[in-house]
């Protein structure tokens, strides 16, 4: 064994224990509590999750709220940049705009769900409240990072005539790439927490978060355990894979070490 | 042609105005080299910068009329996310020319990246870039400054060659570099109204 299968093996080894100790807290709490209403023991949640599987809805359910929650950061992060170079590449646009940034960073995400219930679809509400979430990070972030262009290699670009195309493509997307990747870092677990509230708030058709809603008003706990599992599974594979997309071509560019 | 006519410049800081340039006149011959010499701080790099387009004028006007303007900063300014050939390429637009000049002044190092080199190396790489932009206009803000002796001399000899012919202004405190030079100017006192001739 060389040392980096040992380096390894001992990271897989310390994320196993860590694993196995909270379940273990899991488990002595529920054996405890001694009600799977209140809270369900691990067994209970691996039961109502292989009954959710075998159930033929399952992957569609999760696929749609997926989809629509990806959807929605996509929208979004070409939202958050139009707004970013907008507002940075005019000062009447700046003014305007800007209080709206402030207004949706310090509205409740509650407020938002509920106020939209009644302009939005159902269907569009998840979609349209990721959109909130995502957008004023990704604009801040990224016009943080147009400010902070080198302005020495402003200059040199004016001074050897760099086309419009030849700055950006040269200069702002390397500069602005690590503040988008660290806003995608930062939205991705936010917006997939706040399109599942807005799914069990407006309840559409077929969504994690109105199987959710429904686990908690008929009281399967289990379930309810069951599918946050699932929740917090894809969470982390999204970020997980989006991340990595993003840091593999960053780096390649050479614009993300 | 480069021309100063009647140049002022004024600084704001801290509430404050500083002239840096006071009604200052002065045309540059075409086709000479010519150094520009003074303390630091005195507005050396201004004169520069507003003969790049870098800086506008309070009052008066520069008159470039020259179709490309090159300008070897005191920094390298070289792109960190592209190589030194790349950062060479992506000005002058062709790789065959870029590698011609890299090779002259940089003959080990064309493909790594900035944060790979000295600054002496970067700085070299920044004189290629200049060099293969083929302007008529290069400007030289202390561009020789922090290379060692041994490939000082190569690089001067490249230069010289390069700006044969060519309108050239060059900032330098050093009085070696002042021999190739066709005029020497000195500027003494601030604002700067006017460029000495220094006779040598």
């Amino acid at each position: 064994m060389n040392a980096r299968t040992k380096k390894i093996a001992s990271r897989i080894l310390s994320v196993l224990g860590v694993i196995a100790f909270w379940i273990a807290v899991w488990f002595l709490l529920s054996w405890s509590v001694n009600s799977k209403f209140l809270l369900p023991s691990p067994k209970d949640t691996l039961i109502a999750l292989g009954e959710l599987i075998s159930d033929g809805e399952f992957f569609l359910i999760a696929a749609i709220t997926l989809g629509r929650i990806v959807l929605g950061v996509l929208i979004s992060f070409i939202l958050g940049i139009a707004l970013a170079v907008l507002t940075e590449a005019s000062k009447a646009a700046k003014a305007l705009l800007s209080p709206a940034l402030t207004v949706i960073k310090s509205t409740p995400v509650a407020s938002f769900i509920i106020l939209a219930l009644l302009w939005i679809d159902r269907d569009l509400l998840p979609l349209f409240i990721t959109s909130l979430i995502v957008v004023p990070i990704v604009w801040s972030n990224v016009a943080e990072g147009i400010r902070s262009v080198d302005k020495g290699l402003l200059q040199m670009a004016k001074v050897y005539r760099f086309s419009r195309l030849k700055r950006i493509t040269a200069l702002y997307i390397p500069t602005v790439a690590p503040y988008f990747l660290a806003a995608c870092k930062s939205t991705l677990g936010l917006a997939w927490k706040a399109g599942i509230s807005a799914e069990i708030l407006c309840t559409p058709e077929r969504a994690i978060g109105t199987e959710l809603y429904f686990s908690k008003t008929y009281l399967e706990t289990p379930a309810l355990f069951a599918w946050t599992f699932v929740i917090i599974l894809l969470s982390i594979a999204i970020e997980k894979l989006f991340v990595f997309g993003i840091g593999k071509l960053g780096s390649k560019l050479r614009v993300i070490r | 042609m480069l021309k100063f006519e009647k140049v002022s410049l004024t600084f704001k800081t801290e509430g404050r105005e500083q002239h840096v340039l006071k009604d200052l006149s002065y045309t540059f011959e075409t086709g000479r080299i010519t150094a520009i010499t003074g303390v630091s701080g005195i507005g050396k790099t201004t004169i520069l910068n507003l003969a790049a387009g870098l800086l506008e004028t309070s009052e008066g006007s520069v008159i470039n009329t020259f179709a490309k303007t090159a300008y070897v900063f005191q920094e390298p300014r070289l792109l960190p996310w592209k190589t030194a050939l790349e950062n060479v390429t992506c000005v002058c637009g062709d790789e065959k020319k870029a590698k011609f000049y890299l090779d002259i002044l940089l003959p080990e190092g064309s493909d790594k990246y900035p944060d790979e080199l000295s600054g002496g190396m970067q700085q070299r790489v920044s004189i290629a870039r200049a060099m293969a932009y083929d302007a008529e206009l290069v400007l030289l803000d202390e561009a020789l400054k922090g290379l060692d002796m041994q490939t000082k001399d190569a690089v001067v000899k490249t230069l010289r060659e390069h700006l044969k012919g060519r309108t050239a202004i060059m900032i330098t405190h050093d009085k070696s570099e002042l021999e190739f030079c066709d005029t020497v100017l000195e500027i003494s006192d601030a604002p700067i109204s006017e460029l000495k001739h220094v006779n040598r």
